[in-house]
């Protein structure tokens, strides 16, 4: 009898030491170094803007914050490692609405609501539409009026499926006018197109194309921001142009596994509250032209959710066409 | 001009700048020597020190590592008969059987002092004309990238040594996997089998270390009566650089045709520097008053293969100084590191930064030197690997590949898949089927989809369109001549043979 | 049955099957919606097109060729001599099949166990299938076993301490 309530005392302090062992570690996170994961190649900007905060956030979090790049499929190889990680926290994913697109575009079977949403760490609101300055084409208003005299003749480089896409899906929709749309791949690409001048427009954000443009070879015909961009201060909106166009801007944010502990997600967010306020953090994304941009995990979860609606009626509408 | 050049000179010359390009080209020599470690792998493993660097310091680091990288394939491509680097697959077909007849340091030789040549020719081209270079670039659509990639396919023909519709099989074999994954443009899975990792396709990486290392250990365990794990090739005492100064001259037309081949392909965004040494390879061969000889041990085939990949290097930063545009992951990373120091890449960086640019450019040509130093000396010792037995080193060099590969994305998928191709390769093998021509298709074959569906979008479905653009013509009319010739003239020898014979 | 005559017919066979498995499977894949592009489907369905056409040629050339030979005498005393010298299928072949079924347990292996461990292990019997009969000794194992330890700790150490390549730890972790 006595041997039995032992048995059950001691099973039960297990049971509680074991339990009590959870929450410490949940509390002592991180134990060991943590794998930000970036689900494209080394060297562009969600990459570097992902080892710029890396690089502030472990000197707070005390464990090495490695990046790991795990590319491939448009970014579902990396969502993927991170959303069927059941490491609690030590495989953190860093990306943009590119979640979100892969969905639409059936390369992902989830998308951003997939994941614990975690903070908002940076933006870039500067997209705006690029045209040669050989081009008769100096305003918006003269690329609207030109595609609506001859629909389908301009053409406008993109990548299928990517947010620049969707850009000019909301364009040619809102104002009646139709691009002859060319798939020529990625940034660089797109300005090696526009440079040749084997297309006429290209869709870009502004920081990396800024040199094009005092050089004399690009003209910008505006930001689709609803304001100035902070990274962009010198380049007129549309709506100040008389053009009601506007797009929603790079949001780059972490996202964890459905069952990461909400301690740790609290960590993060802790942290990159911290980071993103920090000036040396602001100087160093200076440099790459992308903004610091804290927002909330619920925040962040909200402005996805807002990007996702609005991509998701821009492809219904198109494909009714 | 000239004296901005010599003050960055003298900067790189400074004993600091010195002792990290020694380090840089010695690592990246080390990981260009290693199958499965790559030049690509070695720059993004070092792009993020060089953050906390001064930008021409980074810059330093990373040129040295990729010039060391590249020239240090061919260490393994000549001792081992499998390639440090996807850019010295063709570096194998010569300098291996080379290797087998005990001359393995002439070999070796031959690849250093013509990587550095190749290497010079580059770099003087991109001092003295990358501005008139880069507007090349500009003049390729993607109509012309798709005539040159498939100019190149038709290059498969070239490389069948023996029978010409194996040679074919293999290619298209190459093409069929190269077709798994996500497709080019819409994005849509394709053979993927419905299994996940799949959908990012096989990477070259662990396709060539599976077709080459893996296929080369199980070769090695097969059991025949003379047995190759056990064999230890006997060396010639070496002499210089091991190769004479008539056979030195012997190459130079070699020389400036591989140069200019790899200057070319690698001023062009894309095609990269892994095709370029197979392409000077090919038209060494058919140039050659020999052709039959390529394959057996040539001096032609090591010096074309080994100048044309380290030409590409200097092609491959013309467009990226001159117009901001990377050419490949390496100049992609590179692009990276400007950034990160603040520096915008583009038209006007020749303009605003011009003491950084000419930093790059001495640079490279002091690492160039450094290489040619460093793999002089290491010479004398890369051959003492051949005294290794193959049965203990092949072992080890298979964990280092399982590293190479799972660093690729940090997933065991693509480890598996160096499986997978080993075994592929050995039964090729087996068949007699060649491996160069599966590895030829499998990298032609997303450029040739991508830019046909690219190219007529832009003629608006109309292939003709493609045959107004006189560069693209161009390649494709010498495409199908490439094709047409050898048939037509295998054709009247057969005719000729039956007219000989009496009826 | 001397399987090496036999093996351009073989092949052919096999790239024939290949090719038409591969055009079947292409139909898998969905439709593209892009306006104006002419298919995920033109390029695969061209390679298996020709990769068929190239199988029936080898198919039907090595036929010929077989033909050839039958119709002449065979040449006794020689493939007598070369099947003697042969070794017997089992010997030869059976440390390629041990070989891809090391190679498959270590890849197995590699995240539950981690790498230090698996690539000892994988090391340690790999030495032991690729060295010669004669190099199987107490000292060699003993050798082997050392250099299997050493070298995979070399290798993680390197990559993992200097590079941050996050190799998986497994059990060690």
């Amino acid at each position: 009898m006595q041997k039995k309530t032992l048995l059950l005392s001691s099973l039960a302090l297990l049971g509680l030491a074991f339990q009590s062992m959870l929450t410490v570690q949940a509390a002592d996170y991180p134990t060991k170094a943590i794998e930000l994961i970036v689900p494209v190649g080394a060297g562009g900007g969600t990459d570097l803007s992902a080892r710029t905060f890396a690089k502030h956030a472990q000197k707070l979090l005390g464990k090495p914050v490695v990046i790991v790049n795990i590319n491939g499929a448009a970014g579902y190889n990396g969502s993927r490692t991170v959303r069927e990680d059941k490491s609690d926290g030590y495989k953190v994913l860093y990306t943009h609405q590119g979640l979100i697109t892969t969905y639409l575009t059936k390369v992902a079977p989830y998308s951003y609501d997939a994941f614990k949403p975690g903070p908002m760490i940076a933006e870039d609101p500067s997209m705006g539409l690029f045209v040669s300055s050989k081009s008769s084409i100096k305003t918006i208003q003269d690329l609207i009026a030109k595609t609506k005299a001859e629909p389908g003749r301009l053409k406008a480089a993109t990548e299928f499926g990517g947010v620049t896409y969707f850009m000019l899906l909301k364009l040619q929709q809102e104002q009646g006018i139709k691009f002859n749309l060319i798939d020529v791949g990625g940034d660089s690409a797109k300005v090696t197109a526009l440079l040749s001048g084997f297309v006429d427009l290209m869709p870009r954000v502004y920081f990396g194309a800024q040199d094009y443009i005092k050089s004399g070879d690009f003209v910008l015909l505006g930001q689709a921001g609803a304001t100035r961009a902070n990274n962009a201060a010198e380049v007129p909106t549309y709506k100040e142009q008389g053009v009601d166009f506007t797009f929603p801007a790079y949001k780059w944010s972490l996202f964890f596994s459905e069952n990461t502990p909400q301690e740790v997600i609290n960590r993060w967010d802790e942290v990159a509250r911290t980071v993103t306020a920090s000036p040396a953090f602001q100087k160093d994304m200076q440099k790459l032209g992308i903004l610091p941009a804290y927002h909330t995990p619920e925040q962040a979860k909200a402005a996805y959710a807002e990007i996702q609606t609005l991509f998701t009626e821009l492809s219904a509408e198109d494909a009714k066409k | 001009m000239m004296d901005v050049f010599a003050q960055a000179f003298i900067n790189v010359i400074q004993p600091a700048s010195l002792g990290l390009m020694f380090l840089g080209v010695g690592v990246g020599i080390i990981f260009g020597s290693i199958p499965g470690l790559s030049a690509a792998m070695a720059i993004a493993l070092f792009l993020p020190m060089t953050f906390s660097m001064g930008p021409e310091a980074g810059m330093t680091l990373l040129v040295s590592l990729y010039i060391g990288a590249i020239s240090g394939g061919l260490i393994s491509a000549i001792l081992l008969n499998i390639p440090g680097t996807p850019s010295s697959i063709s570096t194998c077909f010569d300098g291996a059987p080379m290797a087998a007849r005990g001359e393995a340091a002439k070999a070796l030789g031959l690849g250093i002092v013509f990587s550095f040549l190749g290497g010079l020719l580059s770099f003087i081209a991109l001092i003295f004309i990358a501005p008139p270079l880069a507007q090349l670039t500009l003049k390729f659509s993607p109509i012309e990238y798709f005539a040159v990639s498939i100019f190149a396919l038709t290059m498969i023909a070239a490389l069948s040594s023996g029978s010409m519709i194996k040679g074919l099989l293999s290619g298209m074999l190459g093409l069929m996997f190269s077709t798994v994954g996500l497709a080019p443009i819409d994005g849509s899975a394709r053979f993927t089998l419905s299994i996940d990792s799949l959908s990012s396709g096989f990477d070259l990486l662990a396709v060539l270390i599976g077709l080459f290392a893996v296929t080369e250990v199980l070769q090695g365990v097969e059991r025949t009566l003379s047995d190759g794990n056990a064999k230890v090739i006997a060396l010639q005492k070496i002499r210089g650089f091991g190769f004479s100064m008539a056979e030195f001259l012997a190459q130079k037309w070699n020389l400036l045709r591989s140069s200019l081949i790899g200057i070319f392909i690698g001023i062009l965004p894309g095609i990269g520097g892994s095709t370029s040494g197979i392409l000077a390879y090919i038209a060494a061969k058919k140039q050659s008053k020999h052709p039959e000889k390529f394959g057996t041990g040539i001096p032609d085939g090591i010096v074309a293969s080994e100048t044309a990949n380290n030409a590409t290097i200097g092609g491959a930063l013309v467009p990226l100084l001159a117009l901001g545009i990377p050419g490949d992951g390496v100049t992609a990373m590179m692009l990276g590191g400007f950034m990160i120091h603040g520096l915008t890449p583009g038209p006007l960086l020749f303009k605003t930064n011009a003491d950084f640019v000419y930093g790059i450019f001495a640079a490279c040509l002091v690492a160039n030197v450094i290489m040619l130093m460093l793999e002089f000396f290491g010479l004398r010792i890369y051959v003492k690997l051949l005294k290794i037995p193959k049965y203990l080193l092949m072992p080890v060099i298979i964990v280092l590949c399982t590293v190479g590969a799972f660093s690729v994305n940090s997933q065991v998928f693509n480890v598996w898949c160096i499986l997978l191709f080993g075994v592929i390769g050995y039964l090729m093998v087996k068949g007699g089927l060649p491996i160069a021509p599966a590895i030829l298709g499998f990298i032609l074959g997303p450029l040739v989809e991508t830019n046909l569906r690219r190219g007529l979008m832009l003629t608006e479905g109309n292939f003709l369109g493609f045959l107004e653009r006189p560069i693209a013509l161009t390649f494709l009319v010498v495409a199908v001549l490439a094709l047409v010739v050898p048939l037509f003239s295998a054709y009247t020898q057969h005719r000729r043979s039956t007219a000989l014979k009496p009826a | 049955m001397n399987v090496h005559r036999y093996r351009d017919l073989i092949v052919g066979v096999i790239f024939l099957t290949g090719s038409i498995g591969y055009y079947l499977l292409s139909f898998q894949t969905p439709k593209s919606e892009i306006p104006g592009d002419i298919g995920n489907y033109f390029i695969p369905h061209l390679i298996a097109l020709v990769s068929g056409l190239l199988s029936l040629m080898l198919i039907a050339s090595s036929y010929l060729a077989l033909r050839q030979t039958e119709a002449k005498p065979q040449k006794p005393a020689e493939s007598d001599a070369d099947t003697a010298k042969e070794l017997s299928a089992k010997t030869r072949y059976l440390p390629v099949v041990g070989t891809v079924a090391l190679l498959f347990a270590y890849i197995y292996a590699l995240e539950p166990v981690g790498f230090i461990l698996a690539s000892a292990t994988y090391l340690f019997l790999q030495f032991n299938i690729s060295a010669p009969a004669d190099r199987r000794d107490a000292k060699a194992q003993f050798r082997y076993a050392l250099t299997s330890i050493v070298a995979a700790i070399a290798i993680n150490s390197f990559f993992v301490n200097i590079f941050d390549v996050m190799l998986p730890q497994g059990l060690l972790d």
